[in-house]
């Protein structure tokens, strides 16, 4: 068993997790970056982990962003839980300014992707339910159609139209003020 | 590019729950991208996850009567209009079906989505609701006999103040509470205040309560507040407040604290915690009082704060003393100061006034603004038209 066996195999922090994509590529990632992501933290739990984890929904290049992801939020988890000990209020409080401006640029870096690969990103935040990355990726699209029209916004994410003239015509007449 | 994945409902819905509640636009243009947007935003399950995923009402717009002094009919007089604060657009209320007599319109009160506005002369009594967003009205049938010292009334929903957490009940029923006071020489110094409730299911009004009071006159331009399941109204030019408790249908007397300086211009609040208060303008020094619920005496009253307006806003908006217009029960509670600059908003937790823009500042003094209510409320698409995405489902099987 790779994992949540003993205590002293999870206290090192070493334990490492094979993630295999739908495309057959092996990612080799820490437990604490792999359990950000709640469907692998239930898989490690129930030992189902040996021989690698396939994730047939994601491709590599996205898994490879997603991992990314979890590394940075891993890394600042456990930097805030070890600095807590340490540090002063006050001080503890400008290390903690830090990392949130630190995570924040990241984050902002991170959604400079292309719409296609955000909406891939949201697919894979929501399988591997990792709360952190749905909650940004989806607030990228909420606040990049601010000031779009329905056509704009179709245009933006290549989403037919599957709404009939009369239906569509129907909808705009209840809501014709959206629009004034 | 390529395409995008195609999206399950529950990640549009995931998606459209982080529109912000202030920009309800965003949202209703989001309905006309495809079936499946306006499917998810449609739905009833995403009106009570948006509310429950903000908790935080939106301030949507404020409500004002306009008293344009140069007019020459009470059309013109006295208007009503909804000035937006989010991506909802401004309009003035006109009626659907113009009266036979022209008359100019005010609000009285805008609660739970809903706004009741009242005919200006009010020979029949006519009220108005209305949805200031899409314009929609519903004409309350006419009130017979009220009394000859004034009347008020205020609009609830029908689950009330303690039922209704007040996130979907914007399409559900209603009720409108109307007071009424009458005097005569048998009455001594005393009134009797009637209290009739209008409900939107039975579509009838129906008297619920009467009174013996101190003698007082109500007014309609004193805007009401709803506090746990009771609604307070506070009658001109007088030292007290009536409660109508919303359950046990019944009218109180509560006294204004005896140190008040001003109890003919106060407004009505609600605090967080819950409890009655009111503000008033004293020496340019707004003060805030607080009730506890404990004891029924003058003593129960607390001034929990008071608010140089010297600290807040420009001089040269201090020049004549300064009144207190409105509150809104949004966010910890915000004031709404007039003064010969304009229309402040003032938050007293954070202690910061925002002159209301909207309003602008009209040089030749020629419109006076009498009354603010702040319109408080989510709002997100409901469509009479899911009934097609039924068909559909039919067809299918």
């Amino acid at each position: 068993m790779a994992s949540a066996g003993s205590g002293d195999e999870k206290a090192a922090a070493a334990a490492m997790i094979t993630l295999i994509s739908s495309d057959n590529e092996k990612f080799e990632v820490t437990e604490a970056t792999a359990t950000l992501s709640q469907t692998i933290r239930h898989m490690i739990e129930d030992g189902c982990t040996d021989g690698g984890v396939p994730l047939p929904n994601v491709t590599s290049k996205i898994l490879a962003r997603v991992i990314e992801y979890c590394k940075k939020h891993a890394t600042a988890a456990a930097g805030e839980e070890g600095s807590s000990s340490s540090f002063s209020d006050a001080a503890f409080l400008e290390v903690d300014r830090a990392f949130l401006e630190e995570l924040e640029e990241f984050d902002d870096a991170f959604l400079e992707v292309d719409r296609a690969t955000l909406f891939d990103l949201i697919l894979a935040a929501n399988y591997l339910d990792i709360k952190g990355l749905l909650n940004l990726t989806c607030q990228k699209v909420a606040d990049s159609v601010k000031g779009k029209t329905p056509e704009q916004i179709r245009e933006m994410y290549n989403i037919v139209n599957d709404l009939t003239p009369e239906e569509e015509a129907e909808i705009r007449r209840e809501t014709q003020w959206a629009f004034e | 590019m390529a395409p995008a994945a195609a999206l399950a409902d529950d990640l549009i819905e995931e998606i459209l729950l982080r529109v912000p509640p202030s920009d309800p636009a965003r949202l209703f243009r989001a309905a006309l991208v495809s079936t499946g947007w306006h499917r998810v935003v449609s739905s009833a399950g995403f009106r009570r996850r948006f509310r429950e995923f903000h908790r935080t009402l939106p301030m949507l717009g404020i409500l004002c009567n306009l008293t344009h002094r140069s007019a020459r009919t009470f059309e013109e007089l006295f208007s009503a209009h909804f000035v937006p604060t989010s991506s909802c657009c401004g309009r003035r209320f006109r009626p659907r079906q113009p009266l036979a007599d022209p008359s100019g319109w005010a609000v009285l009160d805008a609660r739970h989505g809903r706004v009741l506005l009242h005919a200006i002369p009010n020979e029949h009594h006519t009220m108005i609701l209305w949805d200031p967003i899409t314009d929609e009205q519903v004409e309350l049938p006419d009130v017979s006999q009220l009394g000859g010292c004034g009347w008020n009334a205020a609009v609830v929903c029908a689950a009330g103040g303690g039922g209704c957490d007040r996130r979907d009940c914007h399409h559900g029923p209603f009720n409108v509470v109307l007071l009424s006071a009458t005097w005569s020489m048998e009455h001594g110094a005393k009134s009797r205040v009637f209290v009739r409730v209008y409900s939107s299911e039975s579509g009838t009004w129906s008297e619920t309560a009467t009174a013996t009071t101190t003698r007082v006159r109500l007014r309609s331009k004193e805007t009401s507040a709803l506090v746990g399941n009771a609604l307070y109204f506070k009658p001109f030019q007088h030292t007290l407040i009536l409660e109508y408790g919303l359950t046990e249908k019944k009218i109180s007397e509560i006294h204004l604290p005896k140190r008040v300086l001003s109890a003919q211009k106060i407004v009505l609040t609600a605090n967080e915690h819950g409890e009655l208060g009111f503000v008033e303008v004293v020496n340019s020094r707004l003060r805030l009082w607080s009730r506890e619920v404990v004891l029924d005496e003058d003593d129960s009253w607390t001034l929990s704060r008071v608010i140089e307006l010297v600290t807040l806003l420009p001089v040269k908006a201090l020049s004549a003393s300064p009144h207190v217009v409105g509150f809104a029960a949004y966010g910890g509670g915000v004031i709404f100061v007039s003064m010969t600059d304009g229309v402040f908003s003032i938050d007293p937790k954070s202690c910061q006034a925002v002159k209301l823009e909207e309003f602008g500042t009209d040089k030749s003094n020629s419109i006076n603004i009498s009354a603010i209510v702040p319109y408080v409320s989510f709002y997100t698409p409901v469509s009479r038209y899911i009934f097609l995405y039924c068909l559909d489902t039919v067809y299918n099987i």
